[in-house]
């Protein structure tokens, strides 16, 4: 009888990390096809977004049964509402993911969007947030968790100064205000990539441990 | 599920073993339990029925002594006696009758003589008319009672009988059938806790039974009668022992094999959880902590892997390439027919390079050929069309040669690229004298170097510090008579196993070089010596040098430091190449140092 419930538990576990798995390709790839303006792969992109939106259901679906059918307790029951928590959260990001490349697709034909190195920084420090918060769970790991709650300021910082640049080229040209507008808007979209990985790694911290933002809640 | 231990002391050894539902009756206990039930109640109604019949056998002799006594005191006496003596009888302890000798009852003690009929037929009675005394016995109406009558003829001709009535042998029985249940009872109870006690003391020597420490001299069976079995256990383990020891060093062997192969390996089972992987896998996917148990996501966090394990469990074989930690791997996922899956990973990373390394090459060569193709054409269109004044067309003339001639120079130095790149042929090596191939070389060049205004300096020599210097004295005529006297460069000579056009070639382009990028009145300076063990090779020029950022590039095939004074030079941009080409064939190693304005040197040495 339990075995069962325990296999329900390594199979949450595992469709946890294939979720992780998916939104964490998602965002590279959208990332990756905005640099090198690959309108197919953003596509792609935004078609995945209904595996993953698929994959949240198939996995809360799991969680409920769990909670019905096993009513599990202490770490197990932190495990499960954590992934309930933590799937809106991936959910959210393969969303922002998503809107990426459509506004990747959107700006294929302009050519003068050209000045990436800011944006690539903040991508690729919103990616190695959302990389190692996923690992963080796959490793069980709290320390890795908080250094993900820590590196958040640097994508904040990051997004102030992407805005400043925008800022800047609108005051030099005035025609590129719609580009700079959809820039700030990608910008943005990976900021919120950064807060939802801060979230994940909180309930990482939470299944682990028990404590979310510093209150003991279960 | 070894909850319950029914005998101390046994522990868990044998958890399997001691689990029991108790069905069908083949405990132990309760057979021990039913064979002591059986045999008690046998017994018990045996022995109820053996005393029955004693007992009544007994009982019977002395009631009959009894009646017989009593009765014999009366043979003598008259009638009248008798028949006050009798009136006095207790009926409840005797019955009494008197019968006349015609058989009419004169008195009975329990019932009125009136209502009994005629008892000379009864069979005491007559035998006692005909003999003096008779006795019988008849079982009564109702069921258990037996009546035993003895009777006398008195002396005045009549009958006295005796007669009392106590239980048959049934009756006696069946009134000890509750002492008997009784007895059954207490057995019953008394023989369900000696059954268990005994069932553990049988057991405990059996479970007590050391399995493991039996190493030493065999098992000792705890009952004689279980030699047999435990004989057999013996065999057994000693079975399970060699195989046990032909499957570990199985797995031993194929460990081993796994583990010191330097492709990686991965075996997934139907779940897609990995049952296995060797230390390649681990090293190559930089899998850090024990990743077998755990799944394909766990441990190697790639989406496009674990669909691709899916499709092979799903029964698919499928082949794609990789890049893990900067190298290029084919992964093979190929299904198991027992379910699951296997990934073979494949590093073929210097493949993959050598085949960007050939595309890059091919583009190259096309570039470089198609150069010099477009000037010729150029120069031919203009001079067809007639655009060309009659005293400019040699000069035109003079560039179709040129580049036809660098074209020719590039297409032999792409051959010989080509034949290094097939890789040195060991049985074309000789013994060559690398002093006089360098004089050949130097000898080739010394034209050029004469119109350039360069000198050469070739110095061979053991030791260093004391060269045999021959100088180039500027009129071509160097080393021209090392042929016809021997010279001291060819007294001396730094021999060596090697392709001696390879080696030519290898001198050639360096001296090329080192004349090609030089300065006006600059110097060449060939050295060959042996540092005792290797044999080193040095070509140093005076010239513009080569930057720093640069240095170490000038190897690869195609680079040039400045294009354009490269190409006016004739250089091909594979000198360099072809000399490092050399070098590796010949097992060395080739060096450059260089100073911008200053000078180049490139050595080679050859172990």
């Amino acid at each position: 009888m339990r075995s069962r419930y325990d296999e329900q538990l390594s199979i949450l576990n595992s469709e946890l990390i294939e979720m992780g798995a998916l939104v964490e390709y998602a965002v590279t790839k959208a990332v990756t096809a905005l640099e090198e303006r690959d309108v197919e792969s953003a596509r792609e992109v935004i078609n995945s977004d209904r595996v993953i939106d698929e994959k949240e259901k198939e996995i809360e679906s799991l969680c409920l049964k769990l909670i019905l059918f096993e009513q599990p307790v202490a770490s197990d029951l932190r495990q499960v509402s954590a992934a309930l928590k933590m799937i809106t959260d991936m959910e959210r990001v393969g969303d922002h993911a998503a809107d990426i490349s459509e506004l990747c697709v959107y700006l294929s034909g302009d050519e003068r969007a050209t000045n990436w190195t800011r944006m690539r920084d903040m991508s690729s420090a919103a990616t190695k947030m959302l990389t190692d918060a996923i690992d963080a769970f796959v490793k069980r790991d709290t320390a890795l968790a908080e250094s993900v709650i820590a590196h958040d300021d640097i994508v904040d910082d990051l997004f102030d100064d992407v805005k400043r640049d925008l800022i800047r080229l609108i005051r030099e040209d005035a025609a590129g205000g719609e580009l700079a507008i959809d820039l700030l808007q990608i910008a943005k979209y990976l900021e919120r990539i950064g807060d939802h990985a801060v979230n994940i790694a909180e309930w990482v911290i939470f299944s682990i441990t028990g404590v979310h933002k510093d209150t003991q809640v279960l | 599920m070894c909850v319950r231990v029914r005998v101390a002391g046994a522990g868990a050894r044998l958890c399997a073993a001691e689990r029991y539902d108790g069905k069908d009756g083949r405990e132990l206990n309760r057979r021990i339990f039913a064979g002591m039930m059986f045999l008690t109640v046998i017994a018990l109604i045996l022995v109820s029925v053996a005393v029955s019949f004693v007992f009544y056998g007994h009982f019977s002799g002395v009631m009959r002594d009894e009646l017989r006594d009593w009765i014999v005191v009366f043979q003598k006496a008259d009638a009248a006696t008798v028949e006050s003596e009798l009136r006095g009888v207790n009926p409840s302890s005797m019955r009494v009758t008197l019968i006349g000798a015609d058989g009419t009852v004169k008195y009975d003690n329990t019932v009125g003589a009136d209502r009994l009929d005629n008892h000379a037929e009864r069979e005491e009675v007559a035998e006692a008319l005909s003999n003096g005394s008779g006795e019988s016995s008849r079982l009564s109406d109702t069921l258990g009672q037996e009546t035993y009558y003895y009777a006398i003829r008195l002396a005045g001709g009549d009958v006295l009988r005796a007669s009392k009535t106590r239980s048959s042998i049934l009756g006696m029985f069946s009134k000890a059938i509750p002492a008997v249940v009784i007895v059954i009872l207490i057995v019953l109870i008394v023989g369900y806790f000696l059954a268990r006690n005994l069932t553990k003391r049988i057991v405990a020597p059996i479970n007590s039974v050391d399995l493991k420490g039996a190493e030493s001299g065999g098992l000792a069976p705890p009952y004689d009668e279980l030699t047999p079995f435990v004989r057999m256990i013996e065999q057994q383990r000693e079975q399970i022992a060699l195989q046990f020891d032909d499957l570990k060093r199985r797995t031993d062997t194929m460990n081993a094999i796994m583990d010191n192969m330097r492709e990686g390996i991965i075996f997934v089972d139907s779940r897609g959880m990995i049952a296995s992987i060797n230390n390649s896998a681990e090293s190559i996917l930089e899998i850090d902590r024990k990743a077998e148990g755990s799944g394909i996501l766990e441990a190697i966090r790639d989406i496009d892997l674990l669909n691709n394990v899916r499709e092979a469990l799903a029964g698919n074989r499928k082949e794609v390439v990789k890049e893990y930690g900067g190298r290029t791997y084919r992964v093979f996922i190929s299904p198991v027919a027992e379910g699951g899956a296997i990934i073979l990973l494949l590093d073929v990373t210097e493949k993959a390079m050598g085949e960007k390394l050939r595309r890059e090459f091919s583009a190259n060569v096309s570039h470089e050929l198609k150069t010099p193709l477009t000037s010729i054409y150029g120069y031919a269109e203009m001079l067809y069309n007639g655009m060309i004044e009659k005293d400019e067309v040699d000069t035109l003339l003079g560039k179709i040669k040129d580049e036809a001639q660098r074209m020719n120079t590039l297409i032999q130095d792409i051959i010989i690229v080509s034949k290094l790149d097939e890789g040195g042929a060991v049985d074309t090596f000789d013994e060559v004298d690398l002093c006089a191939v360098a004089t050949e070389a130097s000898e080739a060049l010394a034209l050029n170097a004469r119109e350039n205004d360069i000198g050469i300096r070739v110095s061979c020599g053991m030791d260093p510090a004391n060269p045999v210097v021959m100088e180039h004295k500027g009129d071509g005529s160097f080393c021209a008579n090392a042929q016809k006297e021997p010279s001291p460069l060819c007294s001396n000579p730094m021999v060596m196993r090697a392709d001696r056009s390879m080696m030519y070639e290898l001198f050639f382009n360096l001296i090329d070089n080192a004349i090609k990028y030089n300065k006006p009145g600059g110097e060449v300076d060939v050295g060959v010596k042996n540092t005792g063990g290797a044999i080193e090779v040095t070509v140093s020029d005076t010239g513009i040098g080569i930057p720093k950022k640069s240095q170490s590039r000038v190897f690869e095939r195609f680079y040039r430091v400045d294009k354009s004074r490269s190409k006016k030079k004739g250089g091909t941009g594979l000198g360099l190449a072809i000399v490092k080409h050399i070098v590796m064939i010949h097992n060395g190693s080739v060096s450059l140092e260089s100073r911008e304005n200053e000078g180049t040197t490139v050595t080679a040495a050859f172990p």
